[in-house]
């Protein structure tokens, strides 16, 4: 999908990237909403210059490069106060809509959740770039190409993720049959 | 997903846990926002969301309301007539208004709950339906009384910290980061905070003014963009109504769904502004000369998976205590 690429490629292709980037602005805001609202201005700007990149081929990347930014200055900016649809310093349980415990299925509510909340707890402990170096790492991108995304260098990249995989470690372990 | 066979067990646990995410998002949706936003041509120049909308406002609102938000833009002071604004500047003024003015200002706040999904999603029972709220900013705190009359009080302080009295001589301290469920779930329901509201109506609302002439009060009814079914609480409507001068709101409606059903409204009339430096939000001025102030866990500091375990947490008792109490003090009398 180079220069020129119709609306309906470009819808095609917002269809098959929006919920993997979406969850990745999710996780590092912990907030729907403003994740969303990121998430699509991200997208607006790529897409209003579509005509110069070929976003089938460095479109993702583009985008994870842009939300990671965004998310990451959204959250340095946020000042601490409890609110009502948003929240708190760290960023988390209190951006955060109050979770709704009852809708959960009862599957959900068994052991593989537990596993779930405890990463989704220690992802939240996390300062937002660490968040973002380990999340792009097992999304699958080198160190390298993490450095770039995040502005940073690539030894700095290694550092945060080795920092938050030991985090994220204390949250796993008893969760896990080594553990 | 790719999942390289050498890949490290946080990094898999984290990859599966944004798979799951990533399972729950609603692309379609998102799409159908973006394309209900999107310009004739794509390829203007890196145009943001925003702008899109900002542009789509000037063109249908024409030369008049063209100015006005240029005016507005370009930080114009003098006076310019209520019907010239939009309803997003109209909001912005308004939580400019609460940000810098230092006043306070008291609501009376009536609640009207439906019962039916209230109970079936919550594990707790709509109480509160009258109290008076005093409010600058996002400070607050909320007085009310039980069915027997005895009073109770919480609060938000300016450093975001939370209490509660369940008792006048007991005060029960959240600092910012420690504010769990249920307790959090309960504050955000049964609370309001004017500025991060109006800050919540600009960013993901849509925004509808009312017309109204210049001296009458000004009506912005805004509804949230989005899935209407999701399984998060939301305030899915806000009806405001402004003070044309001030720019103050007079009357907030705050209306609440879950997966699309009605969990009731909360209606919030300004009663009073007091003098100012009047009203205290910090616990020391409601509690009783001698207090006990119960808070959390404190060094040596907890591992992290603990820090929320109501074992290690000495309020967790007096918070459930004053939640049952609550429930069973508001309950209707069969």
């Amino acid at each position: 999908m180079a220069a020129g690429a119709s609306v309906h490629e470009l819808d095609d292709w917002v269809l098959a990237t929006a919920p993997r980037v979406t969850a990745y602005a999710r996780s590092l805001l912990g907030n729907v909403h403003e994740a969303e609202d990121i998430v699509q201005d991200c997208y607006c700007r790529l897409i209003a210059k579509a005509g110069t990149y070929d976003l089938k081929r460095d479109g993702l990347k583009l985008l994870f490069t842009a939300i990671s930014n965004a998310c990451i200055n959204w959250k340095t900016r946020r000042k601490p106060t409890f609110s009502l649809t948003r929240s708190d310093p760290t960023g988390d349980s209190r951006t955060e809509d109050p979770a709704d415990v009852r809708a959960a299925s009862p599957a959900e509510v068994a052991v593989g959740n537990e596993l779930e909340r405890a990463i989704a707890e220690g992802l939240k402990q996390l300062p937002a770039q660490q968040r973002a170096a380990v999340e792009l790492k097992a999304l699958g991108y080198a160190q390298a190409e993490i450095a770039a995304m995040l502005g940073i260098t690539a030894s700095h990249a290694g550092v945060l993720i080795h920092r938050a995989r030991q985090t994220l470690s204390q949250y796993l372990n008893p969760h896990s049959a080594e553990g | 997903m790719f999942s390289p066979p050498d890949e490290h067990p946080v990094d898999r646990a984290v990859r599966e846990y944004l798979e799951r995410e990533a399972a729950r998002v609603d692309a379609p949706t998102l799409l159908a926002r973006m394309r209900a936003n999107r310009p004739a041509a794509v390829n203007v120049g890196a145009l943001t969301r925003r702008a899109w909308l900002r542009g789509a406002a000037l063109g249908t609102g024409g030369a008049l309301a063209a100015g006005a938000a240029l005016y507005f833009v370009l930080g114009g002071t003098g006076p310019v007539e209520p019907k010239m604004l939009s309803a997003t500047e109209l909001i912005r003024e308004a939580k400019n208004a609460h940000e810098t003015e230092k006043l306070d200002r008291c609501y009376d706040v009536s609640a009207d709950w439906d019962a039916t999904p209230f109970q079936r999603r919550f594990p707790f029972r709509p109480i509160a339906k009258k109290a008076k709220l005093w409010t600058r900013g996002d400070q607050f705190f909320v007085e009310s009384t039980f069915a027997d009359g005895l009073p109770v009080k919480w609060g938000q302080e300016k450093s975001g910290r939370v209490w509660i009295l369940p008792k006048p001589d007991r005060v029960l301290v959240y600092e910012p980061d420690d504010l769990a469920e249920p307790l959090a779930r309960f504050c955000e329901m049964m609370s309001l905070r004017l500025v991060s509201t109006l800050a919540g109506m600009l960013e993901t609302y849509d925004l509808k003014q009312e017309t109204a002439g210049p001296d009458e009060p000004i009506r912005i009814a805004a509804e949230l963009r989005g899935n209407p079914n999701s399984s998060l609480p939301r305030i899915s409507k806000v009806a405001i109504e402004l003070d044309p001068k001030t720019k103050i709101v007079r009357k907030a409606v705050l209306t609440r769904t879950i997966n699309g059903d009605t969990l009731g409204s909360i209606e919030f009339t300004l009663l009073e502004t007091a003098a100012p430096d009047k009203i205290k939000y910090d616990y020391p001025a409601h509690a009783a000369a001698k207090h006990l102030v119960i808070d959390g866990p404190r060094p040596p500091l907890l591992p992290p998976a603990q820090r929320f375990d109501p074992r290690h947490d000495p309020r967790a008792k007096f918070r459930d205590d004053w939640l049952k109490t609550w429930q069973n003090r508001s309950a209707p009398k069969t």
